[in-house]
């Protein structure tokens, strides 16, 4: 890991202002951030703590408003939320099946959502791939057996996010602040394919954020259900008068 | 269900002291290891018997070979039946000077003298007399017995023996195997210490389990590089993964091994494990998987589902 300046920011609009700035990330759990600074996939030379955002750390619900998680809220404190584990059990499921407890414990919803693919090729510093700037993407004709099959361009790694399936088929939407930005978008239009001007798997750009993770409260008799193989997990949502599959 | 015959036997080169201190506790010198497995309990608990002390008498200073003698390492099932032997024969010597030393001091004859818990018995004395009463005024007067592993026997070869019993449930559609409950029965000679072994015979079973369902190295079919070589990706049995264990020992000393009929039980329990729950696997498919480790792909595979 190298060296790298470490500063709190001490307000939202102070920590996209230092966010726009050039090799500078923001750190919240840090659980996806370090295994990656620790590996030399990027080397920042500032780190923006934003855990200093308490406004962020709030999990409200109301049947009428839906379920409200601030992109701080750790997937333990999910797993563990009693309103979230009655009526929104697929979501409790979800953040329960991910990683273990101790990284459940540091890592936050709004770094689920954005962390970066666990492909062996991305996460080895041997492979110079395209997602980090390179010629190829190595899983093409490699060991691609957790890989992206249909619809992948140039890269077939797979988001990892645990929390992104189930929180689609609950039709969540975010809220996205930035440098000229605060709006809600839904979470479906966060994710993005990599393009050669955006290797990037989400939409947002320098000092943009996720602030908070809205669910609308589910039908009644709606019940989801989630497994996990050997790779992604299969999960599925069902309403009596409607099944999807997400 | 499979078998396992693997040598565990132990060997010379080993040395081990045992030394009786003025205080009548007993400290244990040798160069081997404890990694874990127990090594540090029962070389006490040799030089306890040998000597006639309690066991909370005996200290053990291990893993010194520049000043304290030479043992080997903690590997190769074969700690126990080299090193024990050593000790045994170190703390037989001791105990004889200690004898020697005793009957001089209390004046009886040096064969109507035994210990048994530290305390000098003798039908020439009107009661007991504890150990350190007869050294505490010999100033620094020292016991050291020295001990060395004997050759192994010639005319037979040492092997210890198990099998073991697997019962699994295959999941047809996802091809996933679950393990429910694994038998053991393992031979290793005489058991020094039945928690020890038990210990042992569970860590093998575990990561028999790991060869047979999960652990595969993935290479990189152009670079050679192995691209999961990390415990996200390489995986091992955790906690949730290990089914019941049953363990019945044989406890049956083998007189021909070594002078503690004692043999190494490190390596043996691994040895069937695989083999045990590619069978029971076998016997729930009705066809065979010839490949290790038994992933979801392979019994798919196997079932002509993929």
């Amino acid at each position: 890991m190298r060296s790298f300046e470490h500063v709190n920011a001490s307000d939202i609009q102070t920590a996209i202002a230092l966010l726009r700035e050039p090799h500078t990330e923001a750190i919240a759990g840090g659980t996806d951030l370090l295994g990656e600074l620790k590996a030399r996939l990027r080397s920042p030379k500032r780190l923006v703590n934003i855990k200093t955002l308490s406004e962020l750390h709030e999990i409200g619900y109301s049947p009428q408003m839906g379920l409200r998680i601030g992109a701080l809220v750790t997937l333990a404190q999910i797993e563990q939320h009693p309103a979230i584990r009655e009526r929104f059990s697929l979501l409790a499921q979800a953040a329960s099946s991910a990683a273990t407890p101790q990284l459940r414990n540091m890592g936050t919803v709004g770094g689920n959502l954005c962390q970066k693919p666990r492909c062996w090729y991305y996460r080895n510093k041997l492979f110079h791939c395209w997602l980090k700037g390179g010629e190829k993407c190595f899983a093409e004709d490699g060991e691609n057996k957790y890989h992206a099959i249909l619809g992948a361009d140039r890269c077939h790694a797979v988001h990892p996010s645990d929390l992104a399936p189930a929180l689609m088929a609950l039709d969540a939407t975010i809220r996205v602040v930035g440098p000229d930005l605060d709006g809600e978008i839904s979470l479906a239009e966060l994710y993005t394919k990599p393009t050669e001007s955006h290797r990037q798997m989400t939409i947002l750009g320098p000092g943009e954020l996720i602030t908070e993770i809205r669910v609308p409260t589910p039908q009644q008799n709606s019940r989801g259900s989630l497994s996990q193989g050997d790779g992604a997990p299969v999960l599925v949502l069902c309403t009596r008068e409607r099944g999807r599959a997400a | 269900m499979a078998s396992q015959i693997w040598s565990g036997n132990g060997m010379p080169p080993a040395y081990a002291l045992v030394k009786i201190n003025p205080d009548g506790t007993a400290t244990v010198i040798t160069g081997t290891q404890d990694i874990g497995t127990g090594t540090r309990t029962v070389l006490a608990q040799i030089a306890a018997e040998e000597l006639g002390f309690a066991l909370e008498k005996i200290s053990v200073e291990l893993g010194d070979t520049q000043t304290g003698p030479y043992a080997p390492l903690s590997a190769g099932s074969m700690t126990v039946a080299s090193v024990g032997p050593a000790v045994r024969l170190a703390a037989h010597e001791a105990r004889q000077q200690l004898l020697d030393v005793a009957a001089q001091v209390l004046e009886v004859p040096r064969e109507s003298l035994t210990i048994a818990d530290g305390l000098l018995h003798s039908s020439a004395l009107p009661k007991p007399v504890a150990v350190h009463e007869v050294l505490k005024n010999l100033e620094n007067f020292m016991i050291i017995g020295r001990g060395a592993r004997a050759p192994n026997p010639e005319d037979v070869t040492v092997n210890t023996f198990g099998a073991q019993f697997a019962e699994v449930l295959v999941d047809t559609e996802t091809g996933e195997v679950k393990v429910e409950r694994i038998v053991a029965v393992h031979d290793s000679g005489r058991v020094i210490n039945p928690l020890t072994l038990s210990s042992q015979i569970e860590g093998g079973i575990i990561q028999g389990l790991g060869y047979a369902l999960f652990e595969q190295r993935v290479l990189d079919r152009d670079t050679g590089i192995v691209v999961n070589d990390n415990l996200e990706n390489y995986k091992v049995p955790t906690a949730l993964d290990v089914p019941e264990i049953v363990f019945e020992m044989v406890d049956r000393p083998d007189p021909k091994a070594n002078n503690l009929g004692a043999k190494g039980v490190g390596e043996p329990p691994i040895i069937p494990t695989a083999a045990a729950i590619a069978n029971a696997v076998a016997n729930a498919l009705g066809v065979r998987i010839y490949e290790l480790p038994i992933t979801r792909e392979r019994v798919l595979k196997a079932l002509g589902k993929v």
